[in-house]
């Protein structure tokens, strides 16, 4: 089932979520704050969360962004789900890794790759 | 033979909303490419300028309205600089707990800074605090 919002583009497989961003930019705060209420409660109403966050088209990604993504991470472990970034480009895995959050999230380079591993 | 473009100069005081952070982020973009910088040039002001941009919204001004940000932005072929200042209080980054450090990976909020300080050649935190002096140099960056 596909569910679109006006800041995400969701794929509901039922035991897997895959989650795109409707737009390139996302660093305005309300917008995070949204999309954060609705991972949040796609999150919290699977026993065991399994979702891949896919970032094809997004160029600038804020500090709020990530925050959004840490607590989201946290709610899925919490639940001993998964939760796996894909299709980062090279400037915002550049984000990633100085801010040595490439080490708290599970990323993979496209989408395909991570529902592979996740079997 | 082609003339450098003019420098870029934008003085202004904007309220501390989204619409007008936008307006000020897309004429500096704007100018920066008039100035030839490349895209990781624009890509690594365009965060650091949003990030101090938003945290004077945000963090400084409290998201409100009516509080007025104070922006200055010189852009020249070969440096960017920038002060950012809002109406709060200000605070001393020296209690910012280090978002990098293992034991902080986990907390949300505090990297905004980092990022800033990371993709600048130089940046200055004015005390009290509400002010954040930037400066970009291609090949220079910390």
């Amino acid at each position: 089932m596909t569910a679109d919002s006006t800041l995400l583009r969701i794929v509901d497989e039922g035991d897997l979520l895959e989650v795109r961003f409707a737009t390139d930019t996302i660093v305005d705060e309300v917008s995070i704050q949204d999309i954060a209420g609705e991972l949040q409660e796609l999150a919290r109403g699977r026993e065991t969360p399994r979702c891949i966050i896919n970032f094809s088209g997004v160029r600038h990604f804020s500090s709020a962004g990530l925050g959004m993504l840490v607590d989201l991470n946290s709610t899925v472990q919490e639940r001993e789900g998964c939760m796996v970034l894909t299709d980062i480009s090279d400037t915002i895995r550049e984000v990633f890794k100085i801010t040595k959050l490439d080490r708290v999230f599970a990323i993979e380079a496209t989408s395909a790759e991570a529902r592979s591993n996740m079997g | 033979m082609q003339s450098d473009p003019p420098p870029y100069s934008l003085q202004e005081s904007i309220q501390s909303t989204r619409e007008e952070i936008e307006r000020v982020m897309s004429s500096c973009l704007e100018s920066l490419k008039a100035c030839g910088h490349d895209e990781a040039a624009v890509f690594a002001i365009r965060l650091a300028l949003e990030e101090a941009l938003s945290n004077a919204m945000f963090h400084g001004n409290g998201s409100d309205a009516s509080k007025q940000i104070t922006v200055d932005v010189q852009i020249t072929t070969d440096q960017f600089t920038a002060s950012v200042t809002d109406e709060g209080p200000g605070y001393d980054p020296v209690h910012v707990p280090d978002p990098t450090a293992d034991e902080n990976l986990s907390i949300a909020s505090g990297r905004g800074l980092a990022l800033i300080r990371s993709f600048m050649t130089e940046v200055t935190l004015v005390p009290p605090g509400n002010c954040i002096q930037m400066r970009y140099s291609p090949g220079g960056a910390s």
